[in-house]
């Protein structure tokens, strides 16, 4: 295995992931492992996770879930292979002929969609994915942190559970309940200016309005065409008050 | 009816079956956004067009709040060119009037 930079915790899991390969798998499957990292490694060379760690700390540390369990040597090295399809020039048939069908089928069956994710092994893997996704949502923007959560917590949670990973399970819905526990992010001074023109129109139909406007706010990326979108709900709401108001 | 009416009207004409966000319409027709809603409020309570919301898994792997879509109505097409046929006839029927008068 390779030098290593990246943070504390990333280098410990390594040291630990390796500590385990050594002691619990026999050298031939040691060896495979070792390549899958290799292989892995070299994948995602120069990229980067949001937390600012080289990405390669991510399925290693999805891997190392894995080797806790005890899992066998195609789970471990599909686990530390599981971004190289979605995320890197790395093929289906190089997995196939490099770590045999059953690696680059767990691999195959676990990209995509979490939803479309069939097979036990395959869904162990992305619920192991979305745990360590979990546990370093901080580096997440906020308002994708709640939607991981919400997803979390409606699909992920109770996947694990069904599949007997009840401690996954459970720290899955805590690090979720965490994030959805924080206040949304203060609304932008747009969003907020929304409530003049809101309220000339009759109450009963404020709530639509107010939605719809804020919707076409938020796809507004600079301030001045806010700033201009404002004004013109500000221009309709009187004609539009009277529009509601007839009979 | 306005202009800017028989804007927006044609504007759902370029696609009949399309649903479309205000600011999208307002786009597309070319007029401030703050013409346009109080139109569309007009022709929903004509009953010519019809809105609902957005499927939320589209605004919510989007990352954004939810858009308000508008679109004609099953046979707002035909009503709508009807209409918009119906705003050109008395014009040009008032103008014949007024040459022949002596």
């Amino acid at each position: 295995m390779t030098r290593y930079a990246g943070s504390r915790r990333a280098a410990a899991e390594l040291a630990e992931f390796r500590r385990l390969v050594s002691a619990h798998y026999p050298v031939r499957d040691a060896e495979l492992i070792g390549y899958a990292y290799a292989r892995a490694a070299h994948a995602h060379a120069g990229q980067r996770r949001r937390s600012g760690d080289p990405y390669i700390t991510h399925p290693v540390a999805v891997a190392l879930m894995a080797t806790q369990r005890g899992t066998r040597t195609a789970m471990v090295c599909a686990a530390l292979l599981h971004d190289v399809l979605e995320d890197t020039a790395c093929t289906e048939a190089e997995l196939r002929a490099q770590f045999g069908a059953e690696v680059a089928d767990l691999v195959t069956a676990a990209t995509g969609p979490h939803e479309q994710v069939t097979g036990d092994d395959a869904l162990t893997l992305r619920i192991l994915d979305r745990l360590h996704n979990m546990r370093t949502i901080r580096y997440l923007e906020p308002d994708r942190q709640r939607l991981r959560a919400r997803h979390s917590i409606r699909v992920v949670a109770p996947a694990a559970r069904a599949l007997g990973l009840d401690g996954v399970g459970a720290e899955l819905e805590e690090l979720a309940g965490t994030v959805l526990a924080r206040p949304p992010r203060p609304r932008r001074l747009a969003d907020r200016m929304l409530a003049v023109p809101v309220s000339v129109l009759p109450a009963p139909t404020r709530g639509r309005w107010r939605q719809e406007w804020a919707g076409e706010l938020a796809t507004l990326p600079t301030r001045r065409e806010r700033a201009a979108y404002l004004f013109q709900t500000v221009r309709a709401a009187p004609t539009l008050a009277v529009i509601l108001r007839r009979r | 009816m306005t202009l800017q009416t028989q804007l927006v009207l044609r504007g759902f004409l370029v696609e009949p079956a399309a649903q479309r966000y205000g600011l999208e319409l307002a786009d597309l027709v070319g007029l401030p956004t703050g013409t346009v809603y109080p139109i569309l409020a007009r022709l929903e309570r004509a009953g010519l067009v019809e809105s609902h919301w957005e499927d939320p898994a589209a605004h919510e792997a989007a990352g954004r709040p939810r858009r308000r879509f508008y679109r004609l109505c099953p046979d707002g097409a035909d009503r709508v060119r009807a209409e918009l046929a119906r705003a050109y006839r008395p014009r040009r029927a008032r103008g014949l009037a007024r040459e022949v008068t002596p």
